[in-house]
């Protein structure tokens, strides 16, 4: 019965894995429609923290299992409130980058003394992101939009995840791709409300160290971004200091038994 | 139910791509190692050995154009392609029971995908109007995208009639919603629960394209096969044939309806994986509507 199919776990696919399956691409295609993606992000992580939300990701595009691409920003700013971080086929991040420009324009052009805030973004993302999948042609991506606005009770911090699906949640600590897998026991473990920037900074690096060791499409090369009342600032991009040095790597045939 | 698109020319045209290229097809292969998680390389080497006998039938691949789209190739070993799927569960369970003058609907709040917890506090429950309570599960964005659309007939309905929908006339509405996505499903499973015009609960049940019914209680979701049988030993009423007639709504009270609804989710939350976390209850009753939240396992 179709039912029993749905109760099996599925869609547990997500935009890194993809990228690993986009070989053996299709020829001559009559489908307009999105079927692979083919330049794809990695990981992007998030959590709230004191002031606002702290964004990051690594600054790699990947074209299959090659890293075609190494200075590339997945993180930017939205608006005067929000930041928005995205894996998945870059491309279709691009595209998204402008609708929301054009989003943000029209918004300004009201001249209302109003802006659009993280939750209205997250919003209007989702309802592209479904949209589009209702269409069969999806925006491939996952999708992270964090931000701080002031309301009624003060500064009210938002951190949101979309995909490619449209399934959208809204969580204190967010990490998409592999970042799901590896990321998010960290920060469900470490996460604390009001953290300090550095100490929120700390825990990022930490996630970013994981994903650098064991997840094949990343990068030793990220940005951090955040986002506060005051505006949103995309720090420029460093690397981690990676650790080697185990006696097992110094010697890996030591233990080894017999030829082949 | 079937689920089928509409063929569409291009959709067809991408199928018969696929089909030519032997590509193995979930439908194929029901009865394959289902004990298995998707992922284990048991369960992807004998869907290979489904493809390459696949890739010898190539003559039943025009047969196969008759099924829609939206299916997934979870054995994607030889073709190694990733073909897009619609949907996806995000997993949870939704319990309504209807009693004389209160109705209680509850759901867990877990938001999983594959075999990962995206978050543990995610509301499934949706207010339509003061009487009335939408509780679903199934696909997160189709859920989502439900409510939204249900909320926005019934602020038309209020302008257009001057008053708040009833528990009774938005069932008709869900129903007619979800039939009207029945070549695309909106993949959710259902349970309406309020008060009717009467003051009395009543609970209805769907399907994910819109069959309906009013019964005295009900359990949809990843671990409705779990809950059903409990409700049914403690809830079901006799049967609509005899006489005199019995109400089919619980003569419990409010206070033991709500102790059998944790008692109920407690049980599943052991043998599910999608359940647990938290569970909210929502209590409708003459005096307004009443939420309380009571923690579930989180493993």
């Amino acid at each position: 019965m179709e039912e029993q199919k749905w109760d099996q776990p599925m869609g547990g696919f997500n935009a890194a894995s993809r990228s690993q399956m986009a070989e053996a691409a299709a020829g001559g295609e009559e489908s307009q429609r999105t079927l692979y993606p083919y330049v794809t992000g990695t990981s992007v992580i998030a959590l709230k923290y004191k002031d606002g939300v702290i964004m990051a990701c690594d600054t790699g595009a990947s074209y299959g299992s090659t890293l075609r691409y190494k200075s590339v920003e997945r993180i930017k700013a939205v608006g005067k409130h929000s930041l928005i971080g995205g894996s998945g086929e870059f491309s279709d991040f691009q595209e998204i980058l402008r609708y929301l420009d054009e989003l943000t324009l029209s918004d300004h052009m009201w001249d209302d003394g109003n802006s659009l805030g993280p939750k209205e973004i997250h919003s209007y993302l989702t309802r592209v992101m479904y949209n589009r999948r209702n269409k069969f042609d999806p925006l491939w991506n996952a999708l992270v939009l964090g931000g701080v606005k002031m309301g009624p009770k003060g500064a009210e911090k938002y951190l949101g995840m979309v995909n490619m699906i449209g399934t959208h949640f809204e969580e204190n600590h967010i990490a998409t791709g592999f970042g799901n897998h590896l990321a998010i026991p960290i920060l469900r473990a470490e996460w604390s409300e009001d953290m300090t920037f550095e100490e929120a900074v700390k825990l990022v690096e930490k996630c970013l160290l994981v994903l650098l060791y064991r997840d094949r499409s990343s990068i030793n090369k990220f940005q951090v971004a955040k986002i506060t009342t005051e505006g949103a600032t995309i720090y420029p991009p460093y690397s981690l200091k990676t650790f080697w040095g185990f006696s097992h790597f110094e010697n890996p045939a030591q233990g080894a038994v017999g030829s082949w | 139910m079937t689920i089928s698109t509409v063929p569409d020319r291009t959709l067809l045209a991408a199928q018969d791509e696929l089909d030519s290229r032997g590509a193995p097809e979930l439908l194929a292969e029901p009865e394959t190692n289902k004990s298995l998680p998707p992922c284990s390389p048991a369960h992807l080497a004998s869907s290979k050995s489904a493809a390459e006998i696949q890739r010898f039938g190539r003559e039943r691949s025009k047969q196969r154009r008759r099924r829609g789209g939206g299916r997934v190739n979870l054995g994607a070993a030889s073709e190694a392609m990733a073909r897009f799927s619609p949907y996806e569960n995000n997993g949870g369970t939704c319990v309504a029971v209807a009693g004389d003058g209160y109705c209680v609907v509850a759901a867990d709040t877990r938001l999983s995908v594959g075999y990962s917890i995206l978050t543990r506090d995610h509301s499934k429950i949706c207010q339509l109007a003061d009487k009335c309570i939408l509780a679903s599960s199934g696909f997160q964005g189709d859920i989502k995208a439900l409510q939204k659309n249900l909320a926005a007939k019934e602020l038309v309905y209020e302008h257009n009639h001057n008053k708040k929908m009833s528990c009774p006339a938005m069932a008709q509405l869900l129903s007619n919603t979800l039939y009207y996505k029945r070549f695309f499903a909106y993949y959710a499973f259902n349970v309406l629960g309020g008060l009717d015009s009467q003051g009395k609960g009543c609970v209805f049940t769907y399907d994910a394209v819109g069959s309906y019914e009013r019964t005295g209680y009900s359990a949809q979701g990843t671990g409705a096969k779990l809950i059903t049988p409990v409700l049914d030993n403690k809830l079901k009423s006799p049967s609509p044939l005899i006489l005199p007639a019995r109400d089919a709504v619980t003569p419990l009270s409010e206070s033991e309806a709500v102790d059998l609804v944790k008692d109920v989710f407690a049980s599943a939350t052991e043998r599910d994986i999608y359940t647990g976390d938290k569970l909210e209850i929502v209590v409708i009753n003459s005096s307004g509507i009443h939420r309380e939240y009571i923690e579930l396992r989180k493993d």
